[in-house]
Formats: C-alpha cells, sequence, structure tokens
C-alpha cells in the first residue's frame, strides 16, 4: 500500500467512509509489513484509520475490531511489535455510542476490544506496552455525564438508566483493561530490575487517583486495586543473564526490598485516598463499637466496610503492625515537643515546630522493622483494627490524653498548611481515639495527673493544649461535615469536663470573644458552657487525697496543738487506737462557677452580639435596618444561657433587656421583614424578664 | 531439638495437640476456609493425606477467618463442612490468627522460618502452606495458588530424606 493511498483513505469524510475499503486496506498492510519487515507502516495505517472511531457506526466498528481481532489472532509478531501503539486506539473505541443494551456480553463491541486486549497482554512486547498503558491510565478520567435534556428526552425507562450510568461504565471499562494490561506487562517483562518498572507504574496509579478523585474511589476500582496490590508477582529473571550466582542474589535481595516498599508505599497512599469520604462510617458505625465494645456491630453487610477489611488484611499480610506503627508515630509526636527547648508562647510557635519536624523527616522516619505506612494511613487502620477487626486478647497500646494531643498536633497542621493533606476520617478517628482514652477508666488517674502536670500548670502546656482545640476547631468547622461536628461537640465538652475550670472558661470565653466565624460554633459552645454552668462536678476525696489530709492535719497537729490537746492524744493512744478521721464528703461544685468576674464577662459578650446582630447600615444615604440572622443564633443562645443559669446579677442583666427591647422596637417602627425573628427575640425577652423580677 | 515439636496448638475439640508427637514425620500445615475459591483444595489435600499417611505423612489444617472473613463458622461446624464435603481425615486444629497483633506462635515461627513472595512474611491468603520435614525444619512455603498435588514431588522427597 501507498503512501497516496493512505492519503486518499484519510482524506475520506465522515459520511464518505467506505468500511469495506478500510477493512481491506487493514488486512493489506498486515500483510505488506511482514514482507518489508516494516511494521511501523501497519501502525501508521491503524493511527490513520482508527485514530477517531467515533467515524464510524456501531456495525462498522463491529467490523473493524473483528478484523483486528483476526488480524492479530493469526500474528502474535505483529502484536509484539505494534502492541504498543494499540491501548490508545481501542480506549478510544470505549467512548463510542451504542444501542443502549444491558449485560457486558452482550455489547459486542465492548466485548471484542476486551479480547484485543487479552491478546496484547499475551502476545504484546511488554516493556514498550507499560509506557502508553501507563499514560493513559494516569489521566483517566469519568466523562461527563450526558446532558438532563438528553436523558429525559429518551422514552424508555432502561435507555435513560442507560446513559446515565454509562459514562462510569465506560470509565470503569478503560481502568479495568489497563489495570489488567499492565499488571500482565509487569509479570512478563523479564528484568533483574523489576522495581523500576513497579515504581513507574506506581507513581501513575497515584496519578490516577488523583486525576479523578471521585470515581477513583469507586468500589470497583478499589477492588481491582486490591488486586493488583495482593496478586503482584515479580518478573522471571531473563533467560539470557549472565551475571553470576551471588551478584544475582544481592542484586534480587535489593530488589525485593525496593518491591516491598514500593507496594507498601502504594498501599499507605491508597488507604488515605480510600478512607477520606468515611466519616459517617466511622462514627456511625465505628464510634458505636467504642461505646459498646461487648456489642461489636457486624458491619461485614457494609460495602466499604467489606473492602476496608480486606485492605487491612491485606496490610498484614504485608508485616505492616499497626498498634506498633500507631505507638511509634505517637511516641514521635511527643518526643518532638519533650525535645523542644524553646518556650511555645502561641500557635504559631507550635506551627512552626510541627513543620521544621514535618519538612526535616518529610513526615517519615522509618522505625527500625517497621514499613513506612504514611501517619494518616496509620491513624485509620489502627482504629479500624481497634474497633473491628479487634483480636480477642490483644491489649492495645494505652495512649493517655495528653500524648493524642500532641500527636494530633503534629498530625493536623499538615492538615492546615495543606489542605490536599487533609483526610477528614483520620481527623474524626483521633477524636474517636480521644474519647476512647478519656473513657478509659484505668486511664483516668493518668489523665488527671498529666493534663495537670503538663497543660494545665505552664504556659507552653496550655498553649500546646489550646493550640490544639484551635487547630481541631478550624478543620471540623471547615469541613461543613455535621456529623464530625456533633462528634467535635462530644468531644469538646468530655475535655472540658475533664480540664480545670479556669482553663475550660478561659479557652470557652476566648473562643466566644475571638473565633472566626464558623457557622454555628459559638452556639454550640455557649451550650457548653451552659452545660458546665449548671452542672454539678462531684468531687469524690480520693484515698491518697484523705491520706495527704490527714497526714497533713496530724503534722500541724503536732506543731501547733495545744498540750491539752497533744496529752488527750497520748492518753487515748495508750489505751486503744485512735478513731479514724471521719470521712470527708463528696465536695459538690459546677464545673464552672458563675463568679462575678465571668458574670461581667458574659454581660460583655452579650453587649457584642447585640452589637453585631442589629446594624445600622450608613454607606447609604438613607439609614438603613440590618438584622444579621447568622449572629442571632448566638445572641439567642447567650440569652438562652442567661435564661437558664437564672443566677447573673439583676443588676447587669436589666440594662441589656431593656437595650434588646429597644433595638427590637426600632426593627418594629421601621417595618423591617423579620417579624418572626422579632417575634422570638420578644419571647426570650419576657421570660427573661420574667426569671430576673425585671419589670 | 526444632522448636516446631515445642507448639502444642489447641485442636477442634479444645484439647492440646503436641507436636512432639509429630517426631520424625513429614508435615503440611495449612491455613484454611470453607467459603474460599480455594475451599476444594480440601478434596487434594485429603488425596495426598491418605497417599503418603502410611509412609509418615500427615497434614494438618488451620483454619482462619483473616482473609475476607472466609471461615466464620465455630469449630463444629468446620469439622462438619470438612467431613460432609471432602471426607476429611486429617487433623484440624481450633480457629486461629495467622497475621497481625494475635498470631498464633506457630505461625510465627513458620513466617519468620520461610518468608513469603518478596520477602513479605504475613500470610497472602487461605490455604498457604508449610512443608516441615522429619527434623522438624521448613522445607518450603507454597502460595495458594499451588495446589496440594503439585506439592506431592516435595512430600515424596522428604519422606525419602
Amino acid at each position: 500500500m501507498s503512501d497516496t493511498d493512505t492519503d486518499t483513505q484519510s482524506n475520506s469524510t465522515i459520511t464518505q467512509v467506505n468500511i469495506d475499503q478500510v477493512l481491506q486496506v487493514l488486512e493489506d498492510a498486515s500483510i505488506e509489513c511482514y514482507e518489508t519487515k516494516d511494521f511501523i507502516s501497519f501502525s501508521t495505517v491503524l493511527d490513520i484509520h482508527l485514530s477517531d472511531p467515533s467515524i464510524y457506526t456501531e456495525e462498522e466498528r463491529y467490523d473493524i475490531l473483528m478484523k483486528l481481532n483476526e488480524i492479530f489472532n493469526a500474528n502474535h509478531d505483529l502484536v509484539y511489535e505494534v502492541g504498543w501503539d494499540i491501548p490508545p486506539i481501542l480506549i478510544a473505541f470505549f467512548n463510542c455510542e451504542m444501542k443502549p443494551v444491558f449485560g457486558l456480553m452482550k455489547e459486542k463491541t465492548t466485548v471484542l476490544i476486551l479480547k484485543l486486549f487479552e491478546i496484547m497482554s499475551f502476545h504484546g512486547n511488554p516493556k514498550e506496552m507499560l509506557l502508553p498503558c501507563c499514560e493513559l491510565i494516569s489521566g483517566l478520567k469519568q466523562d461527563d455525564p450526558y446532558t438532563e435534556e438528553f436523558i429525559s428526552s429518551l422514552e424508555s425507562r432502561e435507555d435513560r438508566y442507560f446513559y446515565r450510568e454509562k459514562p462510569l461504565r465506560v470509565y470503569m471499562l478503560k481502568f479495568h483493561s489497563l489495570l489488567q494490561l499492565i499488571s500482565s506487562c509487569l509479570r512478563r517483562n523479564q528484568t533483574i530490575v523489576p522495581s523500576r518498572f513497579l515504581s513507574m507504574v506506581i507513581s501513575k496509579l497515584i496519578s490516577f487517583l488523583n486525576s479523578d478523585p471521585e470515581h477513583s474511589r469507586q468500589i470497583t476500582v478499589s477492588r481491582r486495586l486490591y488486586t493488583f496490590l495482593r496478586d503482584y508477582v515479580p518478573p522471571d529473571i531473563p533467560d539470557n543473564n549472565q551475571d553470576s550466582i551471588d551478584d544475582l542474589r544481592i542484586v534480587l535481595k535489593q530488589e525485593n526490598a525496593l518491591q516491598r516498599k514500593l507496594l507498601v508505599f502504594f498501599y499507605s497512599v491508597l488507604i488515605d485516598h480510600l478512607t477520606k469520604p468515611m466519616v459517617p462510617q466511622l462514627i456511625n458505625h465505628i464510634y458505636p463499637n467504642m461505646l459498646n465494645p461487648e456489642q461489636k456491630n457486624q458491619l461485614d453487610f457494609l460495602e466499604d466496610f467489606e473492602m476496608m477489611s480486606r485492605f487491612c488484611g491485606l496490610g498484614l499480610s504485608m508485616d505492616l503492625d499497626y498498634p506498633n506503627s500507631y505507638k511509634f508515630e505517637v511516641d514521635k509526636s511527643i518526643e518532638l515537643f519533650n525535645q523542644c527547648k524553646k518556650p511555645l508562647n502561641n500557635s504559631d510557635d507550635i506551627f512552626e515546630l510541627v513543620i521544621q519536624d514535618y519538612n526535616l523527616t518529610k513526615n517519615r522516619t522509618i522505625a527500625e522493622g517497621l514499613p513506612s505506612l504514611s501517619t494518616s494511613s496509620i491513624v485509620f487502620l489502627y482504629t479500624y483494627y481497634q474497633l473491628i477487626d479487634k483480636p480477642k486478647f490483644f491489649q492495645f497500646p494505652k495512649i493517655s490524653f495528653v500524648e493524642l494531643v500532641k500527636f494530633q498536633l503534629y498530625t493536623y497542621v499538615p492538615f492546615i498548611l495543606n489542605p490536599k493533606l487533609c483526610n477528614l476520617s483520620v481527623v474524626a478517628s483521633l477524636m474517636i481515639q480521644t474519647l476512647n482514652s478519656l473513657n478509659d477508666k484505668s486511664l483516668i488517674e493518668l489523665n488527671q495527673e498529666q493534663i495537670h502536670s503538663q497543660f494545665e500548670s505552664n504556659e507552653s502546656g496550655k498553649t500546646i493544649l489550646f493550640s490544639y482545640l484551635q487547630y481541631s476547631t478550624t478543620l471540623v468547622f471547615n469541613s461543613n461535615d455535621k456529623l464530625l461536628i456533633k462528634l467535635y461537640f462530644t468531644l469538646l465538652i468530655k475535655i472540658m469536663i475533664n480540664l480545670k475550670e479556669e482553663i475550660s472558661y478561659q479557652f470557652i470565653f476566648d473562643s466566644l470573644l475571638n473565633c472566626p466565624p464558623f457557622d454555628g460554633f459559638q452556639v454550640g459552645l455557649i451550650g457548653i458552657l451552659k452545660d458546665l454552668l449548671m452542672n454539678d462536678r462531684i468531687k469524690v476525696v480520693t484515698k491518697s487525697e484523705s491520706e495527704t489530709t490527714t497526714n497533713t492535719n496530724t503534722n500541724t497537729n503536732i506543731n501547733t496543738e495545744p498540750i491539752e490537746d497533744k496529752l488527750e492524744t497520748l492518753k487515748l493512744s495508750g489505751s486503744a487506737p485512735p478513731p479514724p478521721p471521719p470521712v470527708l464528703p463528696p465536695r459538690v461544685t459546677k464545673y464552672i462557677r458563675l463568679t462575678d468576674e465571668r458574670a461581667n464577662d458574659l454581660m460583655l459578650l452579650f453587649d457584642v452580639f447585640l452589637e453585631e446582630t442589629f446594624l445600622i447600615n450608613e454607606e447609604t444615604e438613607e439609614v438603613e435596618l440590618e438584622l444579621q440572622t447568622d449572629k442571632l443564633n448566638s445572641l439567642l443562645a447567650l440569652l438562652n444561657l442567661i435564661n437558664s443559669v437564672r443566677s447573673f446579677p439583676v443588676e447587669l442583666v436589666t440594662p441589656r433587656l431593656k437595650d434588646l427591647e429597644t433595638n427590637v422596637e426600632k426593627f418594629t417602627n421601621y417595618k423591617v421583614n423579620v417579624d418572626d425573628y422579632l417575634a422570638f427575640i420578644t419571647f426570650n425577652v419576657d421570660k427573661a424578664k420574667r426569671f430576673y423580677g425585671v419589670k | 531439638m526444632s522448636k516446631f515439636y515445642t507448639f502444642s496448638p489447641i485442636d477442634n475439640k479444645g484439647k492440646p495437640f503436641p507436636f512432639e508427637s509429630l517426631k520424625g514425620q513429614v508435615v503440611l500445615i495449612v491455613n484454611t476456609a470453607s467459603k474460599c475459591g480455594f475451599t476444594k483444595q480440601y478434596e487434594e489435600l485429603e488425596e495426598l493425606y491418605n497417599k503418603y499417611k502410611d509412609q509418615g505423612f500427615t497434614v494438618i489444617a488451620f483454619p482462619c477467618n483473616q482473609f475476607g472473613h472466609q471461615e466464620p463458622g465455630t469449630e463444629e461446624q468446620i469439622v462438619e463442612f470438612c467431613s460432609l464435603n471432602y471426607g476429611v481425615k486429617f487433623p484440624i486444629m481450633k480457629k486461629i490468627d495467622v497475621n497481625g497483633s494475635d498470631t498464633h506462635e506457630l505461625y510465627q515461627w513458620l513466617k519468620n522460618e520461610k518468608a513469603g513472595l518478596l520477602g513479605f512474611k504475613g500470610i497472602k491468603w487461605n490455604f498457604e502452606k508449610f512443608l516441615i520435614g522429619k527434623d522438624g525444619q521448613v522445607i518450603e512455603r507454597y502460595s495458594s495458588i499451588k495446589t496440594p498435588s503439585k506439592i506431592a514431588p516435595d512430600i515424596e522427597a522428604a519422606l525419602k530424606a
């Protein structure tokens, strides 16, 4: 076939394609290239005629694919020579329109494409096919869906379903075909340095994950990638290898180690990628398992968990040790804070400390004997392993609250710096772990001691604690995930009741005054403050405290008691042992007491909220009144707190209620259409007036 | 003496099965599951057992639920399943973990003695096999896809050793 013939063919218009001619050209070219040994010319013919398969009808495409199957089945040498050029051509065929049919085996052209991929995987040149396949898979994305207009124009329900599903189905078919071909290329490519090819494949698969994150998390994709990892077998050594046995042994040992690292690395990336949207599963299913460990939920019925369970098992088969890896990461973060000699005055200091370490170590130091996993994947896998796949008798490491706070800062700071790194499932997992630690009866004393000695009694410790709370707040509220926010408030109240009241109050008040305007944060925080102001902290005097008290009293008595009392004591000791000291009654106090100073603080906060809620916009020529409804919620929450606690000084409450009434009147007079809000404010003001006796 | 003979796993009736009693025998240790694609290997395992048991060979099965939760049943259910479907006569032990924090000490030892593909020690799936020689040393480790009948030559060689 001459070049002129080829040009003539390629210039044919879409409507004038002569399929018989095309089939004949393909047939002739396949014979001609054997005679001339110019296999590239066959590739050129393929490119010219098949680079845009959409110019053919479905029947014509079927004929072309049949022809290619015939040619390649009969000429395996040709497949070896031109195989590298075929995958992009075949991938383009997947995109073509077809009559709606249901069931893969009924899609005649699709079946032929898959058969051609199979021929490539058996007979193509694995080394040469690897690169184009990797390039194709790395940028794979789901095509745009059909417009709703088109879908609704279809008459049958089946057709509408077919076209709705088609983009995803095509994406999956392309991915499946390419990954299968890549896997077979890796296996068939005889080499003594398989890690070089595996590293290329893994880097492209990571690009694939990032190219279309939503669809690359589809269960079908994760199943294929799981199988890819599980079934990876290194290629054979080339038949003509000349290395000595000893040299070969050294190379193979190094190569095995490199391949192990690459597979574990990809596993780690994959876990991080797949788990990112799993916050609902964690909070709805895994968290209840923590609360009721005896009534462990059976979660296999959930597709996500079935897959995650497989991945968890796969990690174990790759010698990953989740509890030890987790403990190692926690210890590393503790060491970072413990070795810091500079005082930590504010959250910027914490940020700098963590980021410097992150940059120095690339967030990784490989522990002796522990394969490297990313911090995110360790946290998720450990939580999953502990709460779902929990071995019956295994004692998981006990991590205290203080240690977890440091570990969370170490994990969260990079999330804040680069939102692409942020994995909210990891945030949820760590919140669950923190609740677990605070609920663990065996850790109560240690937690209390560490909170006091490391956080409450020094400024750097307080900075660590407050930074942790601030960063957690930022991550959680930036996520807009309602479940995560709910879990966060559950954790926050648990933390607050474990802190000294001054510290809890300081955090809450500072946050109310200065925090960024996260939707719902102030309202939630006021709710927590209300609970802490109203509920009793029952402090049972412990045995050790009681003994300390008794000893202290005894010592004091020895030094200061009147002599008569000492004689009395001697008399008693001579006859019978002194009676035990009376058991001290439990001390009852509120978690946060409403002192005068705090009442003043909260009234000032009320003034701020009031000012922010009722705005007078003077920018326009006419003065306009504006009701900031998002601020109003905070104001109402504070009013509700005042109504619930009922022990604010009347002289502080009265002027505020009057101010509020005045503002409401202004709006009423101005006839701004916010009647519902105003009625609600009025209702609460009336309630407060009744409680506080304001006339 | 090989450490192999110091193990005494619990059998499916809850009684210790001292490996000391296996001294001088060739043993094939297999982690099994009843709902796996490889479950039909029980048939070939039983054939091997029948063929070589009189020459000092035995198969010991360790049911394990760690791979795809494919061994969910109780000890009684597992034994009944193996007996009814494959006529299994070789010893079946109590269900154990072969990977992770609660790995049975026998498997810790086996995996350390013979690593798998690429040097990973962990068991990859159901029906991986370890062939133990008459001296209690691990001769070979086989992946799940290696069917028991293909191991027969190695068993014969071990029996002759």
